[in-house]
Protein backbone atom coordinates (compact mmCIF):
# COMPACT_ATOMS: atom_id res chain seq x y z
CA UNK A 1 0.00 0.00 0.00
CA UNK A 2 1.42 3.45 -0.85
CA UNK A 3 2.41 5.42 2.24
CA UNK A 4 -0.15 8.18 1.67
CA UNK A 5 -2.92 5.65 2.21
CA UNK A 6 -1.51 4.79 5.64
CA UNK A 7 -2.33 8.10 7.25
CA UNK A 8 -5.56 7.13 8.96
CA UNK A 9 -6.11 4.63 11.75
CA UNK A 10 -8.66 2.51 9.91
CA UNK A 11 -6.63 2.36 6.68
CA UNK A 12 -3.62 1.06 8.60
CA UNK A 13 -5.86 -1.46 10.34
CA UNK A 14 -7.45 -2.58 7.05
CA UNK A 15 -3.97 -2.98 5.57
CA UNK A 16 -2.91 -5.20 8.48
CA UNK A 17 -6.15 -7.19 8.25
CA UNK A 18 -5.35 -7.99 4.60
CA UNK A 19 -1.72 -8.75 5.47
CA UNK A 20 -2.48 -11.23 8.26
CA UNK A 21 -6.20 -12.01 8.16
CA UNK A 22 -5.91 -14.90 10.59
CA UNK A 23 -3.89 -12.99 13.16
CA UNK A 24 -5.57 -12.69 16.55
CA UNK A 25 -7.00 -9.17 16.99
CA UNK A 26 -9.08 -9.58 20.14
CA UNK A 27 -9.12 -12.21 22.85
CA UNK A 28 -11.97 -11.64 25.25
CA UNK A 29 -13.41 -14.16 27.70
CA UNK A 30 -12.18 -17.06 25.64
CA UNK A 31 -13.63 -15.58 22.43
CA UNK A 32 -11.08 -15.13 19.68
CA UNK A 33 -11.62 -12.56 16.92
CA UNK A 34 -9.20 -12.51 13.99
CA UNK A 35 -8.16 -9.36 12.13
CA UNK A 36 -10.29 -10.38 9.14
CA UNK A 37 -13.34 -11.05 11.32
CA UNK A 38 -12.95 -7.80 13.27
CA UNK A 39 -12.58 -5.82 10.05
CA UNK A 40 -15.67 -7.39 8.52
CA UNK A 41 -17.78 -6.89 11.63
CA UNK A 42 -16.70 -3.24 11.70
CA UNK A 43 -17.59 -2.99 7.98
CA UNK A 44 -21.10 -4.23 8.69
CA UNK A 45 -21.66 -1.74 11.49
CA UNK A 46 -20.08 1.08 9.45
CA UNK A 47 -22.48 0.44 6.60
CA UNK A 48 -25.36 0.59 9.06
CA UNK A 49 -24.08 3.82 10.63
CA UNK A 50 -23.70 5.35 7.18
CA UNK A 51 -27.29 4.32 6.48
CA UNK A 52 -28.61 6.25 9.48
CA UNK A 53 -26.70 9.34 8.41
CA UNK A 54 -23.31 9.19 10.15
CA UNK A 55 -20.79 11.00 7.99
CA UNK A 56 -17.40 12.65 7.82
CA UNK A 57 -16.66 15.03 10.76
CA UNK A 58 -19.52 13.75 12.92
CA UNK A 59 -18.82 12.75 16.51
CA UNK A 60 -20.42 9.48 17.57
CA UNK A 61 -20.59 8.55 21.27
CA UNK A 62 -19.86 5.04 22.58
CA UNK A 63 -21.00 4.01 26.07
CA UNK A 64 -19.33 0.66 26.55
CA UNK A 65 -17.00 -0.91 29.01
CA UNK A 66 -14.23 -3.18 27.79
CA UNK A 67 -15.61 -5.53 25.13
CA UNK A 68 -15.33 -6.59 21.49
CA UNK A 69 -18.36 -4.38 20.77
CA UNK A 70 -16.45 -1.32 21.94
CA UNK A 71 -13.62 -1.99 19.48
CA UNK A 72 -15.98 -2.87 16.60
CA UNK A 73 -17.79 0.45 17.24
CA UNK A 74 -14.58 2.49 17.32
CA UNK A 75 -13.45 1.04 14.00
CA UNK A 76 -16.87 1.40 12.38
CA UNK A 77 -17.11 5.06 13.37
CA UNK A 78 -13.65 5.76 11.94
CA UNK A 79 -14.54 3.93 8.72
CA UNK A 80 -17.40 6.42 8.27
CA UNK A 81 -14.90 9.29 8.56
CA UNK A 82 -16.36 10.26 11.93
CA UNK A 83 -14.70 10.54 15.35
CA UNK A 84 -15.60 8.46 18.40
CA UNK A 85 -16.30 9.81 21.87
CA UNK A 86 -16.09 7.26 24.71
CA UNK A 87 -18.61 7.99 27.46
CA UNK A 88 -18.18 6.74 31.01
CA UNK A 89 -21.53 5.24 31.89
CA UNK A 90 -20.75 5.61 35.59
CA UNK A 91 -20.30 9.39 35.38
CA UNK A 92 -23.17 11.57 36.58
CA UNK A 93 -25.93 11.79 33.93
CA UNK A 94 -25.76 15.60 34.01
CA UNK A 95 -22.06 15.54 33.15
CA UNK A 96 -22.60 13.06 30.31
CA UNK A 97 -25.47 15.15 28.99
CA UNK A 98 -23.25 18.24 28.95
CA UNK A 99 -20.51 16.31 27.17
CA UNK A 100 -22.87 15.02 24.46
CA UNK A 101 -24.22 18.54 23.91
CA UNK A 102 -20.77 20.08 23.71
CA UNK A 103 -19.71 17.49 21.13
CA UNK A 104 -22.99 17.91 19.18
CA UNK A 105 -23.46 14.15 19.21
CA UNK A 106 -26.43 12.79 17.22
CA UNK A 107 -25.81 9.04 17.55
CA UNK A 108 -24.78 7.02 20.58
CA UNK A 109 -23.89 3.32 20.63
CA UNK A 110 -24.48 1.70 24.01
CA UNK A 111 -24.28 -1.66 25.71
CA UNK A 112 -27.76 -1.30 27.22
CA UNK A 113 -30.55 1.16 27.77
CA UNK A 114 -28.79 2.82 30.73
CA UNK A 115 -27.63 5.57 28.38
CA UNK A 116 -31.25 6.76 28.15
CA UNK A 117 -30.64 8.70 31.37
CA UNK A 118 -28.57 11.25 29.47
CA UNK A 119 -29.06 10.58 25.75
CA UNK A 120 -32.55 12.08 25.25
CA UNK A 121 -33.15 13.07 21.67
CA UNK A 122 -30.21 11.07 20.28
CA UNK A 123 -30.37 8.07 18.03
CA UNK A 124 -29.21 5.19 20.15
CA UNK A 125 -28.04 1.76 19.08
CA UNK A 126 -28.30 -0.77 21.86
CA UNK A 127 -25.83 -3.60 21.44
CA UNK A 128 -27.65 -6.26 23.41
CA UNK A 129 -30.76 -5.87 21.29
CA UNK A 130 -29.14 -6.09 17.90
CA UNK A 131 -27.19 -8.35 15.62
CA UNK A 132 -25.24 -5.35 14.31
CA UNK A 133 -22.11 -6.47 16.08
CA UNK A 134 -22.12 -10.09 15.01
CA UNK A 135 -22.67 -9.79 11.26
CA UNK A 136 -19.91 -9.64 8.67
CA UNK A 137 -19.52 -7.58 5.53
CA UNK A 138 -16.52 -8.46 3.41
CA UNK A 139 -16.03 -5.15 1.63
CA UNK A 140 -16.79 -1.58 2.69
CA UNK A 141 -15.46 1.50 0.99
CA UNK A 142 -14.20 3.29 4.09
CA UNK A 143 -13.72 7.05 4.13
CA UNK A 144 -10.26 8.27 3.11
CA UNK A 145 -9.66 10.37 6.20
CA UNK A 146 -6.93 12.99 6.03
CA UNK A 147 -4.21 12.88 8.68
CA UNK A 148 -5.60 16.03 10.29
CA UNK A 149 -9.14 14.67 10.50
CA UNK A 150 -10.41 14.05 14.03
CA UNK A 151 -10.32 10.42 15.19
CA UNK A 152 -11.61 10.70 18.75
CA UNK A 153 -12.63 13.09 21.48
CA UNK A 154 -11.72 12.73 25.13
CA UNK A 155 -12.87 15.00 27.89
CA UNK A 156 -10.47 16.16 30.56
CA UNK A 157 -11.49 17.94 33.72
CA UNK A 158 -10.53 21.51 33.11
CA UNK A 159 -9.04 23.58 35.92
CA UNK A 160 -11.98 25.95 35.46
CA UNK A 161 -14.45 23.18 36.25
CA UNK A 162 -16.23 22.57 32.92
CA UNK A 163 -14.93 19.45 31.16
CA UNK A 164 -12.95 20.17 28.00
CA UNK A 165 -13.24 17.98 24.93
CA UNK A 166 -9.89 17.35 23.25
CA UNK A 167 -10.19 16.53 19.53
CA UNK A 168 -7.35 14.19 18.54
CA UNK A 169 -6.51 13.58 14.86
CA UNK A 170 -5.51 10.36 13.12
CA UNK A 171 -1.87 11.38 12.72
CA UNK A 172 -1.49 11.80 16.49
CA UNK A 173 -2.53 8.20 17.15
CA UNK A 174 -0.29 6.80 14.42
CA UNK A 175 2.61 8.82 15.83
CA UNK A 176 1.92 7.27 19.27
CA UNK A 177 2.05 3.59 18.33
CA UNK A 178 3.77 3.11 14.94
CA UNK A 179 7.56 3.09 14.48
CA UNK A 180 8.27 4.86 17.73
CA UNK A 181 11.31 5.02 19.99
CA UNK A 182 9.96 3.99 23.40
CA UNK A 183 8.46 0.61 22.59
CA UNK A 184 8.48 -1.99 19.83
CA UNK A 185 5.15 -3.76 19.81
CA UNK A 186 5.46 -7.15 18.17
CA UNK A 187 2.86 -9.38 16.53
CA UNK A 188 3.27 -11.80 19.42
CA UNK A 189 2.46 -9.13 22.03
CA UNK A 190 -0.78 -9.09 23.95
CA UNK A 191 -1.89 -5.80 25.46
CA UNK A 192 -4.47 -5.68 28.23
CA UNK A 193 -7.07 -2.97 27.72
CA UNK A 194 -7.34 -2.06 31.36
CA UNK A 195 -7.72 1.73 31.31
CA UNK A 196 -11.31 2.99 31.12
CA UNK A 197 -12.17 3.72 27.44
CA UNK A 198 -12.78 7.37 28.35
CA UNK A 199 -9.21 7.68 29.67
CA UNK A 200 -6.54 8.36 27.07
CA UNK A 201 -4.20 5.53 28.11
CA UNK A 202 -6.74 3.36 26.27
CA UNK A 203 -5.54 4.96 23.02
CA UNK A 204 -2.16 3.37 23.60
CA UNK A 205 -3.68 0.03 24.56
CA UNK A 206 -6.19 -0.32 21.71
CA UNK A 207 -4.21 1.10 18.80
CA UNK A 208 -0.88 -0.09 20.18
CA UNK A 209 -2.24 -3.60 19.64
CA UNK A 210 -4.40 -3.18 16.53
CA UNK A 211 -2.01 -1.01 14.49
CA UNK A 212 0.87 -3.43 15.11
CA UNK A 213 -0.79 -6.79 14.31
CA UNK A 214 -0.70 -7.62 18.03
CA UNK A 215 -3.60 -8.85 20.20
CA UNK A 216 -5.85 -6.71 22.38
CA UNK A 217 -7.18 -8.34 25.54
CA UNK A 218 -10.12 -6.32 26.91
CA UNK A 219 -10.20 -6.50 30.72
CA UNK A 220 -12.97 -8.84 31.81
CA UNK A 221 -13.86 -7.16 35.12
CA UNK A 222 -16.20 -4.27 35.76
CA UNK A 223 -14.21 -2.58 38.54
CA UNK A 224 -10.51 -2.68 39.42
CA UNK A 225 -10.34 -6.18 40.91
CA UNK A 226 -6.87 -7.54 41.74
CA UNK A 227 -7.88 -11.18 41.23
CA UNK A 228 -9.43 -10.48 37.82
CA UNK A 229 -6.40 -8.42 36.82
CA UNK A 230 -4.12 -11.28 37.74
CA UNK A 231 -6.17 -13.97 36.01
CA UNK A 232 -6.67 -11.84 32.87
CA UNK A 233 -2.90 -11.36 32.62
CA UNK A 234 -2.12 -15.04 33.27
CA UNK A 235 -4.87 -16.73 31.28
CA UNK A 236 -4.34 -14.58 28.21
CA UNK A 237 -0.54 -14.38 28.44
CA UNK A 238 -0.58 -10.58 28.45
CA UNK A 239 2.85 -9.07 27.74
CA UNK A 240 2.19 -5.31 27.89
CA UNK A 241 0.30 -3.49 30.67
CA UNK A 242 -0.38 0.14 31.60
CA UNK A 243 -1.13 1.11 35.22
CA UNK A 244 -1.75 4.54 36.73
CA UNK A 245 0.84 5.52 39.33
CA UNK A 246 -1.20 4.88 42.48
CA UNK A 247 -2.30 1.45 41.29
CA UNK A 248 1.24 0.68 40.14
CA UNK A 249 2.46 1.46 43.66
CA UNK A 250 -0.24 -0.65 45.30
CA UNK A 251 0.12 -3.67 43.00
CA UNK A 252 3.90 -3.61 43.26
CA UNK A 253 3.83 -3.26 47.03
CA UNK A 254 1.20 -5.88 47.82
CA UNK A 255 0.41 -8.00 44.75
CA UNK A 256 3.52 -8.10 42.60
CA UNK A 257 2.95 -11.72 41.55
CA UNK A 258 0.19 -10.47 39.22
CA UNK A 259 2.83 -8.86 36.99
CA UNK A 260 4.91 -11.95 36.34
CA UNK A 261 4.13 -12.69 32.65
CA UNK A 262 4.78 -9.11 31.51
CA UNK A 263 7.49 -8.01 29.07
CA UNK A 264 6.76 -4.29 29.39
CA UNK A 265 5.03 -2.46 32.23
CA UNK A 266 4.10 1.17 31.62
CA UNK A 267 3.07 3.42 34.47
CA UNK A 268 2.46 7.11 34.94
CA UNK A 269 -0.18 9.77 35.33
CA UNK A 270 1.56 10.91 38.48
CA UNK A 271 5.07 10.78 39.91
CA UNK A 272 6.42 7.22 40.22
CA UNK A 273 8.13 6.15 43.40
CA UNK A 274 11.58 4.72 42.49
CA UNK A 275 11.35 2.17 45.33
CA UNK A 276 8.53 0.37 43.57
CA UNK A 277 10.14 0.60 40.14
CA UNK A 278 13.23 -1.04 41.62
CA UNK A 279 11.15 -3.72 43.29
CA UNK A 280 9.63 -4.66 39.92
CA UNK A 281 13.04 -4.73 38.23
CA UNK A 282 14.60 -6.82 41.01
CA UNK A 283 11.70 -9.27 41.03
CA UNK A 284 11.42 -9.71 37.24
CA UNK A 285 14.92 -9.27 35.79
CA UNK A 286 13.74 -9.32 32.15
CA UNK A 287 11.02 -6.71 32.44
CA UNK A 288 11.14 -3.16 31.08
CA UNK A 289 9.38 -0.49 33.14
CA UNK A 290 8.41 2.66 31.25
CA UNK A 291 7.47 5.90 32.97
CA UNK A 292 5.00 7.38 30.51
CA UNK A 293 4.29 11.08 30.82
CA UNK A 294 2.00 13.29 28.84
CA UNK A 295 -1.19 15.34 28.75
CA UNK A 296 -4.24 14.14 26.76
CA UNK A 297 -3.73 17.21 24.55
CA UNK A 298 -0.50 15.71 23.17
CA UNK A 299 -1.99 12.22 22.71
CA UNK A 300 -1.23 9.97 25.68
CA UNK A 301 2.57 10.12 25.79
CA UNK A 302 4.89 13.07 25.35
CA UNK A 303 8.00 11.73 27.09
CA UNK A 304 8.93 8.23 28.17
CA UNK A 305 11.70 6.90 30.38
CA UNK A 306 12.74 3.27 30.00
CA UNK A 307 14.12 1.35 32.95
CA UNK A 308 15.64 -2.13 33.10
CA UNK A 309 17.79 -4.01 35.59
CA UNK A 310 20.82 -2.40 33.90
CA UNK A 311 19.23 1.03 34.07
CA UNK A 312 17.61 1.28 37.47
CA UNK A 313 16.45 4.65 38.75
CA UNK A 314 18.56 6.22 41.44
CA UNK A 315 16.68 9.00 43.11
CA UNK A 316 13.70 10.47 41.24
CA UNK A 317 12.28 8.66 38.24
CA UNK A 318 12.73 10.96 35.23
CA UNK A 319 9.95 11.36 32.67
CA UNK A 320 12.68 10.80 30.13
CA UNK A 321 12.96 11.92 26.55
CA UNK A 322 10.55 12.99 23.83
CA UNK A 323 8.87 10.13 22.01
CA UNK A 324 9.11 10.05 18.20
CA UNK A 325 7.22 12.87 16.52
CA UNK A 326 7.42 15.15 19.54
CA UNK A 327 9.34 18.41 19.88
CA UNK A 328 9.88 19.73 23.39
CA UNK A 329 10.35 23.39 24.25
CA UNK A 330 11.37 24.25 27.83
CA UNK A 331 10.68 27.94 28.16
CA UNK A 332 10.58 30.73 30.70
CA UNK A 333 7.66 33.13 31.06
CA UNK A 334 8.99 35.29 28.22
CA UNK A 335 9.13 32.27 25.86
CA UNK A 336 12.93 32.11 26.00
CA UNK A 337 14.54 28.68 26.03
CA UNK A 338 15.92 28.10 29.53
CA UNK A 339 19.50 26.99 30.02
CA UNK A 340 20.05 23.28 30.31
CA UNK A 341 19.47 22.19 33.90
CA UNK A 342 17.18 25.11 34.69
CA UNK A 343 13.51 24.70 35.51
CA UNK A 344 11.13 25.84 32.79
CA UNK A 345 7.61 25.23 31.59
CA UNK A 346 7.14 22.46 29.04
CA UNK A 347 5.60 23.32 25.66
CA UNK A 348 5.20 20.72 22.93
CA UNK A 349 4.74 20.67 19.18
CA UNK A 350 4.61 18.03 16.45
CA UNK A 351 2.12 15.50 15.09
CA UNK A 352 0.98 14.44 18.59
CA UNK A 353 -0.58 17.83 19.35
CA UNK A 354 -4.39 17.67 19.26
CA UNK A 355 -6.51 19.92 17.05
CA UNK A 356 -7.74 21.85 20.10
CA UNK A 357 -10.73 21.85 22.43
CA UNK A 358 -14.26 21.46 21.14
CA UNK A 359 -15.76 24.13 23.31
CA UNK A 360 -13.94 27.16 22.05
CA UNK A 361 -14.85 29.37 24.95
CA UNK A 362 -12.57 27.15 27.04
CA UNK A 363 -9.69 27.30 24.56
CA UNK A 364 -7.77 29.75 26.75
CA UNK A 365 -4.10 30.00 25.89
CA UNK A 366 -3.36 26.27 25.94
CA UNK A 367 -3.08 25.83 22.15
CA UNK A 368 -1.42 28.59 20.15
CA UNK A 369 0.82 29.46 17.22
CA UNK A 370 4.12 31.25 17.69
CA UNK A 371 6.46 31.06 14.71
CA UNK A 372 9.46 31.98 16.91
CA UNK A 373 9.02 28.71 18.78
CA UNK A 374 7.70 26.36 16.09
CA UNK A 375 5.96 26.48 12.71
CA UNK A 376 3.34 24.08 14.10
CA UNK A 377 0.56 24.37 16.65
CA UNK A 378 2.01 24.48 20.17
CA UNK A 379 0.47 23.10 23.36
CA UNK A 380 1.34 24.54 26.74
CA UNK A 381 1.42 21.75 29.32
CA UNK A 382 1.47 23.83 32.51
CA UNK A 383 4.09 21.40 33.82
CA UNK A 384 7.48 22.44 35.10
CA UNK A 385 10.42 20.32 34.05
CA UNK A 386 14.19 20.42 33.95
CA UNK A 387 16.74 18.56 31.92
CA UNK A 388 19.37 16.43 33.66
CA UNK A 389 22.91 15.69 32.44
CA UNK A 390 21.69 12.74 30.35
CA UNK A 391 19.24 14.89 28.44
CA UNK A 392 16.30 13.36 30.30
CA UNK A 393 13.56 15.48 31.73
CA UNK A 394 12.65 15.50 35.39
CA UNK A 395 9.11 16.42 36.31
CA UNK A 396 9.17 19.23 38.87
CA UNK A 397 5.49 19.94 39.31
CA UNK A 398 2.50 21.85 38.08
CA UNK A 399 3.13 25.46 37.33
CA UNK A 400 0.02 26.43 39.22
CA UNK A 401 1.09 24.49 42.30
CA UNK A 402 3.73 27.02 43.18
CA UNK A 403 3.50 28.96 46.38
CA UNK A 404 5.48 31.69 48.04
CA UNK A 405 6.96 30.66 51.36
CA UNK A 406 9.14 33.01 53.34
CA UNK A 407 9.52 35.05 50.19
CA UNK A 408 10.71 32.19 48.07
CA UNK A 409 8.83 30.69 45.16
CA UNK A 410 8.40 27.03 45.99
CA UNK A 411 6.86 24.07 44.18
CA UNK A 412 4.96 21.87 46.60
CA UNK A 413 5.36 18.98 44.15
CA UNK A 414 9.09 19.34 44.24
CA UNK A 415 9.17 19.06 48.03
CA UNK A 416 6.92 16.04 47.82
CA UNK A 417 9.19 14.24 45.37
CA UNK A 418 12.03 14.55 47.87
CA UNK A 419 9.95 13.36 50.81
CA UNK A 420 8.72 10.21 49.09
CA UNK A 421 12.34 9.25 48.48
CA UNK A 422 12.97 9.05 52.22
CA UNK A 423 13.16 5.73 54.00
CA UNK A 424 9.84 4.28 55.14
CA UNK A 425 7.77 6.85 53.28
CA UNK A 426 5.24 5.48 50.81
CA UNK A 427 3.44 8.69 49.80
CA UNK A 428 3.14 12.31 50.82
CA UNK A 429 1.22 15.49 50.27
CA UNK A 430 2.66 18.92 50.99
CA UNK A 431 0.28 21.78 51.61
CA UNK A 432 0.44 25.29 52.95
CA UNK A 433 -1.34 26.30 56.10
CA UNK A 434 -2.14 29.86 57.04
CA UNK A 435 -1.83 30.60 60.72
CA UNK A 436 -3.66 33.29 62.64
CA UNK A 437 -0.43 35.27 62.67
CA UNK A 438 -0.76 35.50 58.87
CA UNK A 439 2.32 33.36 58.33
CA UNK A 440 2.11 30.66 55.77
CA UNK A 441 3.78 27.45 56.80
CA UNK A 442 4.54 24.25 54.96
CA UNK A 443 2.90 21.10 56.25
CA UNK A 444 3.86 17.65 55.02
CA UNK A 445 1.30 14.89 55.40
CA UNK A 446 3.16 11.65 55.18
CA UNK A 447 2.04 8.13 54.65
CA UNK A 448 4.54 5.69 56.07
CA UNK A 449 5.25 2.08 55.32
CA UNK A 450 3.17 -0.11 57.60
CA UNK A 451 3.92 -0.24 61.29
CA UNK A 452 6.99 1.97 61.25
CA UNK A 453 7.41 4.84 63.64
CA UNK A 454 8.80 7.80 61.67
CA UNK A 455 11.66 9.86 63.01
CA UNK A 456 10.99 13.53 62.24
CA UNK A 457 14.47 14.65 63.22
CA UNK A 458 16.06 12.16 60.87
CA UNK A 459 13.67 13.08 58.07
CA UNK A 460 14.45 16.77 58.37
CA UNK A 461 18.17 16.05 58.39
CA UNK A 462 17.88 13.93 55.24
CA UNK A 463 15.84 16.60 53.48
CA UNK A 464 18.37 19.27 54.35
CA UNK A 465 20.88 17.37 52.25
CA UNK A 466 18.80 17.71 49.10
CA UNK A 467 16.66 20.86 49.30
CA UNK A 468 17.16 24.38 50.63
CA UNK A 469 16.09 25.06 54.20
CA UNK A 470 13.19 27.24 53.16
CA UNK A 471 11.67 24.24 51.44
CA UNK A 472 11.74 22.01 54.53
CA UNK A 473 8.21 21.59 55.92
CA UNK A 474 7.47 23.21 59.26
CA UNK A 475 5.14 20.47 60.35
CA UNK A 476 5.07 16.78 59.72
CA UNK A 477 1.81 14.92 60.14
CA UNK A 478 1.65 11.15 59.81
CA UNK A 479 -1.39 9.62 58.21
CA UNK A 480 -1.74 6.00 57.37
CA UNK A 481 -3.81 6.80 54.29
CA UNK A 482 -4.05 9.76 51.92
CA UNK A 483 -7.26 9.84 49.86
CA UNK A 484 -6.91 8.81 46.21
CA UNK A 485 -9.31 10.08 43.56
CA UNK A 486 -10.74 8.11 40.61
CA UNK A 487 -7.72 8.94 38.49
CA UNK A 488 -5.41 7.32 41.02
CA UNK A 489 -3.94 10.60 42.17
CA UNK A 490 -3.91 12.02 45.68
CA UNK A 491 -7.16 13.89 46.14
CA UNK A 492 -5.89 17.16 47.58
CA UNK A 493 -9.28 18.82 47.82
CA UNK A 494 -10.85 15.89 49.65
CA UNK A 495 -7.86 15.72 51.94
CA UNK A 496 -8.05 19.40 52.80
CA UNK A 497 -11.75 19.10 53.59
CA UNK A 498 -11.10 16.21 55.99
CA UNK A 499 -8.37 17.98 57.93
CA UNK A 500 -10.29 21.23 58.10
CA UNK A 501 -13.58 19.51 58.90
CA UNK B 1 -12.55 -22.29 59.40
CA UNK B 2 -13.60 -20.76 62.71
CA UNK B 3 -15.92 -17.88 61.92
CA UNK B 4 -14.81 -15.69 64.79
CA UNK B 5 -11.25 -15.58 63.48
CA UNK B 6 -12.30 -14.21 60.06
CA UNK B 7 -14.22 -11.46 61.79
CA UNK B 8 -11.43 -10.31 64.09
CA UNK B 9 -8.79 -10.50 61.36
CA UNK B 10 -10.82 -8.36 58.99
CA UNK B 11 -11.66 -5.76 61.61
CA UNK B 12 -7.98 -5.68 62.60
CA UNK B 13 -6.83 -4.89 59.04
CA UNK B 14 -9.38 -2.12 58.67
CA UNK B 15 -8.39 -0.54 61.97
CA UNK B 16 -4.75 -0.39 60.90
CA UNK B 17 -5.80 2.47 58.63
CA UNK B 18 -5.68 5.77 60.48
CA UNK B 19 -9.06 7.00 59.26
CA UNK B 20 -10.69 3.75 60.38
CA UNK B 21 -8.97 3.23 63.70
CA UNK B 22 -12.28 3.47 65.57
CA UNK B 23 -14.35 1.67 62.93
CA UNK B 24 -17.19 -0.48 64.20
CA UNK B 25 -18.52 -3.57 62.45
CA UNK B 26 -21.71 -1.87 61.25
CA UNK B 27 -20.20 1.40 60.07
CA UNK B 28 -20.20 2.24 56.33
CA UNK B 29 -16.50 2.82 55.68
CA UNK B 30 -17.12 4.77 52.46
CA UNK B 31 -18.66 7.44 54.67
CA UNK B 32 -15.30 7.81 56.42
CA UNK B 33 -13.68 8.81 53.13
CA UNK B 34 -12.19 5.47 52.16
CA UNK B 35 -11.15 5.37 48.50
CA UNK B 36 -11.80 2.44 46.16
CA UNK B 37 -8.04 1.94 45.98
CA UNK B 38 -7.95 1.42 49.75
CA UNK B 39 -10.71 -1.16 49.40
CA UNK B 40 -8.54 -3.04 46.89
CA UNK B 41 -5.55 -2.79 49.21
CA UNK B 42 -7.53 -4.17 52.16
CA UNK B 43 -8.91 -6.92 49.94
CA UNK B 44 -5.39 -8.01 48.91
CA UNK B 45 -4.09 -8.00 52.49
CA UNK B 46 -7.14 -9.81 53.88
CA UNK B 47 -7.17 -12.44 51.14
CA UNK B 48 -3.51 -13.20 51.66
CA UNK B 49 -4.20 -13.73 55.37
CA UNK B 50 -7.34 -15.81 54.85
CA UNK B 51 -6.36 -17.70 51.70
CA UNK B 52 -9.72 -16.84 50.12
CA UNK B 53 -10.61 -14.88 46.98
CA UNK B 54 -13.84 -12.99 46.31
CA UNK B 55 -14.78 -10.34 43.76
CA UNK B 56 -14.07 -6.67 44.43
CA UNK B 57 -17.47 -5.58 43.17
CA UNK B 58 -19.08 -7.80 45.82
CA UNK B 59 -16.97 -6.11 48.49
CA UNK B 60 -17.73 -2.61 47.14
CA UNK B 61 -21.43 -3.39 47.46
CA UNK B 62 -20.94 -4.48 51.07
CA UNK B 63 -19.28 -1.49 52.71
CA UNK B 64 -19.18 -2.65 56.35
CA UNK B 65 -16.87 -5.06 58.14
CA UNK B 66 -19.87 -7.18 59.10
CA UNK B 67 -20.86 -7.64 55.46
CA UNK B 68 -17.27 -8.40 54.41
CA UNK B 69 -17.16 -11.12 57.04
CA UNK B 70 -20.35 -12.59 55.58
CA UNK B 71 -18.92 -12.49 52.05
CA UNK B 72 -15.74 -14.29 53.11
CA UNK B 73 -17.55 -16.79 55.34
CA UNK B 74 -19.84 -17.67 52.47
CA UNK B 75 -16.80 -18.23 50.27
CA UNK B 76 -15.17 -20.42 52.93
CA UNK B 77 -18.35 -22.52 53.19
CA UNK B 78 -18.54 -22.90 49.39
CA UNK B 79 -14.98 -24.16 49.32
CA UNK B 80 -15.51 -26.65 52.14
CA UNK B 81 -18.62 -28.02 50.38
CA UNK B 82 -16.59 -28.43 47.19
CA UNK B 83 -13.83 -30.19 49.09
CA UNK B 84 -16.14 -32.60 50.86
CA UNK B 85 -17.95 -33.45 47.61
CA UNK B 86 -14.70 -34.40 45.87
Amino acid sequence: MPPNKMISIHKVFEHLARQSPNGLAIRFSGQDITYKDLNERANYLAKYLQGIGVQHSDIVAIAFSHSAELIISMLAILKCGAAYLPIDDASPASRNKAILETAKVKVIISKDASCNDYSNGLKSLIANESSLFNSNLEEFNSYSSAEDDGAYVMFTSGSTGAPKGVLVPHRAVIRLVRETNYIQIKMSDRILQFAPPSFDASTFEVWGALLNSATLVPYSGTVVDPNVLKSDIRNNEVTILWLTAALFHLVTDKFIEALEPLRVLLAGGDVLNPKYVNKVLDTFPNITVINGYGPTENTTFTCCHLMTLENKPSGNVPIGKAISGTTLHILDDAFNIVESGQVGELYVSGPGVALGYLNEENQGDAFFINKDISPDLIYRTGDLVKENANGELAFIGRKDNQVKIRGYRVSLEEIKTHIVELENVSDALVITKKFSSGDQLLVAHIQTTEGLEPDIKKMKASLELVIPKYMIPDQFVFNSQLPINDNGKIDTRKFLSTIEG
Amino acid sequence: MIEGSISSKILGFFREKEIMKDLTEDEDFFELGVSSLTVVELQIVIEKALGLEVSTSKLMGAPTVKEWVEVYEEKARELSVEESSV
